[in-house]
C-alpha cells in the first residue's frame, strides 16, 4: 500500500491539484455564504502528526472553533474547518446578515450556523473531488468544538491509524473579508491511508 | 390561504434561513423537522403542500425520508435543499421522488423560483 511518507513529487503535485480544485469550490461556497471575497492559498500536501495539526490550528489563534466531519463513501477520512474564535464570531455575523460587531458569545443559532458553514464548505470541496475523480463522497453530520487549541482538537477528529501517526493532510488557508472584516480559516482534509491510494489510482498516478 | 411548507434540515441556522425566505414570499411554515424520521412523522401529521428536504441528517437521511414520504403520499411535492450537489445524489433523489434540487449555499430567489414552480 502507498504509505504517506512515500509520496513522490509527481503524486504530491497530483494531490495538490485535486486539493486546489476542491478548495476553489469551497471558497466559492464560503464567498456566497458571507457575501465577501474569499481567496485561497495554494494547498499544502503533507504528512504530519496530530501535534503538528494542533500547531497549524494554533496559527489561527489561541482559541479556535473547529467544525469536524467524517468523509464517507468511496473515500474515507476526516475533514476539519477551523477559524480563530474572533473570526468565527465575525463569520456568524456575516452569515446571519448582521452588522459585524465585537466578538460575542456564540448561541445555539450561531453554533448551528458555523456547523452549517462547515457542512457547506466541506460538501463543495467533496463535490468537486467527486466530479473530478468519478467517486461518491459524503460528509457526515458536522460537530463543533470551541476553546483553546489543545482542547478543541480531539483525537476523534484525526484519522485512526496504526500507531496514531503520521497523519496525511491536505490543508488550505482561506483569507477573506471586506472593509469591516478579515477572516482567516483553514480547511484540512485527512484521507485514511487506503483512500490515498484510491485517489492516486483515480488520477492514474499509482 | 397561504400554502404550507414543511422544512426539514438538521441545522436550526438553515431552517431559520429557509423559513425567512419562505415567509418573506408569502408562504406559511407548516412545521420543521430536524431528522429524516421526524420529517416523515411531521409530513403524515401536517400534510403540507410542499417539503424542503436536506440530505445529510441524523437518524434517517433525506433520500430515505423522501422514499418514505412518497410511499405514504405518491403526490408529495419535495424540494431537495442540500450542500451535496453531486450528480449521482441528484439522480438518486429524483428517482426517490423528489421534484427538484437546490444546492446550498443558495440565493433566496432560487428557492422561491423552485417552490413557485412546484406549487404552480
Amino acid at each position: 500500500m502507498t504509505r504517506p511518507d512515500h509520496i513522490d513529487s509527481l503524486r504530491n503535485d497530483g494531490l495538490r491539484e485535486v486539493a486546489t480544485i476542491g478548495a476553489g469550490h469551497a471558497a466559492t461556497a464560503l464567498s456566497q455564504l458571507t457575501d465577501r471575497r474569499i481567496m485561497i492559498a495554494v494547498p499544502e500536501v503533507r504528512t504530519t502528526t496530530s501535534a503538528e495539526v494542533g500547531e497549524l490550528l494554533a496559527g489561527l489563534g489561541d482559541h479556535v472553533a473547529v467544525v469536524s466531519m467524517r468523509m464517507l463513501g468511496d473515500l474515507t477520512g476526516r475533514a476539519l474547518l477551523a477559524f480563530g474564535e474572533g473570526d468565527a464570531a465575525q463569520l456568524c455575523d456575516l452569515i446571519l446578515r448582521r452588522e459585524v460587531g465585537p466578538p460575542r458569545a456564540l448561541g445555539e443559532l450561531e453554533q448551528s450556523g458555523l456547523k452549517e458553514v462547515g457542512n457547506i464548505v466541506c460538501s463543495a470541496y467533496l463535490t468537486a473531488l467527486s466530479n473530478f475523480m468519478g467517486m461518491m463522497l459524503l460528509p457526515s453530520v458536522p460537530s463543533l468544538t470551541m476553546g483553546p487549541v489543545a482542547g478543541a482538537l480531539t483525537d476523534t477528529m484525526l484519522p485512526t491509524e496504526e500507531g496514531g501517526d503520521p497523519v496525511f493532510c491536505v490543508d488550505t488557508t482561506f483569507r477573506g473579508g471586506g472593509a469591516d472584516t478579515t477572516l482567516l480559516g483553514a480547511f484540512l482534509l485527512m484521507p485514511d491511508h487506503a483512500s490515498i491510494r484510491a485517489i492516486l489510482e483515480a488520477m492514474r498516478l499509482d | 390561504m397561504a400554502q404550507r411548507i414543511l422544512i426539514c434540515d438538521d441545522a436550526i441556522f438553515m431552517r431559520t434561513m429557509i423559513a425567512d425566505i419562505l415567509t418573506g414570499a408569502g408562504y406559511e411554515v407548516a412545521g420543521e423537522a430536524e431528522s429524516g424520521l421526524q420529517a416523515v412523522e411531521r409530513y403524515k401529521a401536517l400534510a403540507p403542500d410542499l417539503v424542503t428536504m436536506d440530505i445529510v441528517m441524523p437518524d434517517m437521511g433525506g433520500i430515505d425520508a423522501v422514499k418514505a414520504i412518497i410511499a405514504h403520499d405518491p403526490n408529495a411535492k419535495i424540494l431537495m435543499c442540500s450542500a451535496m450537489g453531486q450528480q449521482q445524489l441528484v439522480v438518486e433523489a429524483v428517482q426517490a421522488g423528489a421534484k427538484d434540487f437546490v444546492v446550498k449555499p443558495f440565493q433566496p430567489a432560487r428557492v422561491i423560483e423552485a417552490v413557485q414552480r412546484l406549487l404552480g
